[in-house]
């Protein structure tokens, strides 16, 4: 038998699967790098217990209007690398947002580009989005940088939104519409 | 020494709603006009049942929303809502929302004036650095007074909304505590 469709959610190098309860001790070691935190939240950057950790990961699996994955390169044996989400999803507008973030020891390695193609494709192909947007820290460079070569389009910058590092820091609005992604894939 | 006044301005003053409040402002929401220009949900009139429930809520007093009416200081009608809401407090960040309920109370300077009131509050009161408002695109008076004003658009969801079949952006607007002073 034939299948109709092209696979989703998975690629020659990663798949994006269902986030276990088994997966939670890899994503509490990144929740207590600071450094991870930082890029991410703009919370204060404070370590993360067990406990909370599972009560937010629970939250974004019931989320009605989210998506969240795993990520799991093929190359690591089904070990969890990151989360990469579709989230806040306005039905009405057919917009969502984008989430993606990867343990230290899992970044420069290609993963993060990976697991957003495969989840845009999900976004604007099976949840029939119109648009993705995201927002990033003005100081995360590599991650602005992936972005732009996705092909999203700088929207806004937030100025001095945010306090950190004893300064204020911008915070930028990125966005990609479902014919820019059909134009680019 | 005297502290300048706050919350009251030349013509408008800025109060607390009450549950008295809550039929005035459920008939601003039976007006598709209103609605449309003040939130991206569908426009569905409310219930004056949902909207005590909304103020029950909003009165709870979290220190990150604080909801204010609108009120002419000669008649003490209420014309409007504005409030700050999602104040992040770690970064000293707020948004500003506001609505004047009914057409003919619109244009005469009176949201410019509770803008006012509220950005002093903000920078003067709980000592914000930034204030952030959106505002969609096809809301051109709204748009003209956030100018009027200084807000500064620092820029747009593009295509962030649908309306009648056609795609608007919102755009964002902020204006900084060193802007305010200037």
């Amino acid at each position: 038998m034939t299948t109709v469709f092209q696979p989703i959610l998975e690629d020659k190098r990663i798949r994006l699967t269902a986030i276990e309860d088994d997966d939670m001790e890899h994503i509490l070691d990144w929740h207590k790098d600071t450094d991870f935190l930082m890029r991410l939240h703009d919370s204060p950057a404070q370590p993360f217990y067990m406990k909370p950790l599972k009560e937010m990961i629970e939250s974004w699996r019931s989320d009605r209007n989210g998506y969240p994955f795993a990520i799991r390169p093929r190359d690591m044996d089904g070990e969890i690398a990151g989360i990469v989400a579709v989230f806040g999803i306005n039905q009405v507008h057919a917009t969502g947002m984008l989430g993606v973030n990867l343990g230290r020891k899992n970044q420069d390695k290609g993963y993060g580009g990976a697991s957003i193609r495969l989840l845009l494709d999900f976004a604007f192909r099976e949840v029939n989005l119109h648009r993705v947007e995201l927002y990033v820290f003005g100081f995360n460079a590599p991650a602005i940088h992936l972005y732009e070569k996705l092909g999203f389009t700088h929207e806004a910058r937030f100025r001095e939104v945010m306090y950190r590092y004893g300064g204020w820091h911008d915070i930028l609005l990125m966005g990609m519409l479902r014919h820019e992604w059909e134009a680019k894939r | 020494m005297t502290l300048p006044p706050l919350l009251v301005g030349e013509n408008v003053r800025l109060t607390a709603l009450s549950q008295d409040d809550i039929p005035e402002i459920t008939s601003w929401y039976q007006d598709a006009d209103f609605m449309r220009f003040f939130d991206s949900a569908p426009a569905m009139p409310r219930s004056e049942q949902q909207m005590k429930e909304w103020l029950e809520r909003e009165q709870k007093n979290s220190h990150r929303n604080f909801l204010f009416g609108i009120q002419l200081i000669e008649s003490e009608n209420l014309i409007g809502i504005i409030e700050l809401e999602g104040v992040r407090w770690t970064h000293r960040a707020g948004n500003l929302g506001i609505a004047i309920g009914k057409p003919e109370h619109r244009n005469k300077g009176w949201g410019q004036e509770a803008i006012g009131l509220l950005l002093a509050f903000a920078f003067d009161e709980l000592n914000l650095h930034r204030v952030e408002l959106t505002v969609f695109s096809y809301n051109e008076p709204a748009i003209h007074l956030y100018e009027k004003l200084g807000f500064t658009q620092d820029g747009a969801q593009r295509e962030h909304l649908q309306r009648g079949g056609q795609r608007y952006d919102m755009l964002i607007y902020s204006m900084l505590e060193q802007e305010w002073r200037a």
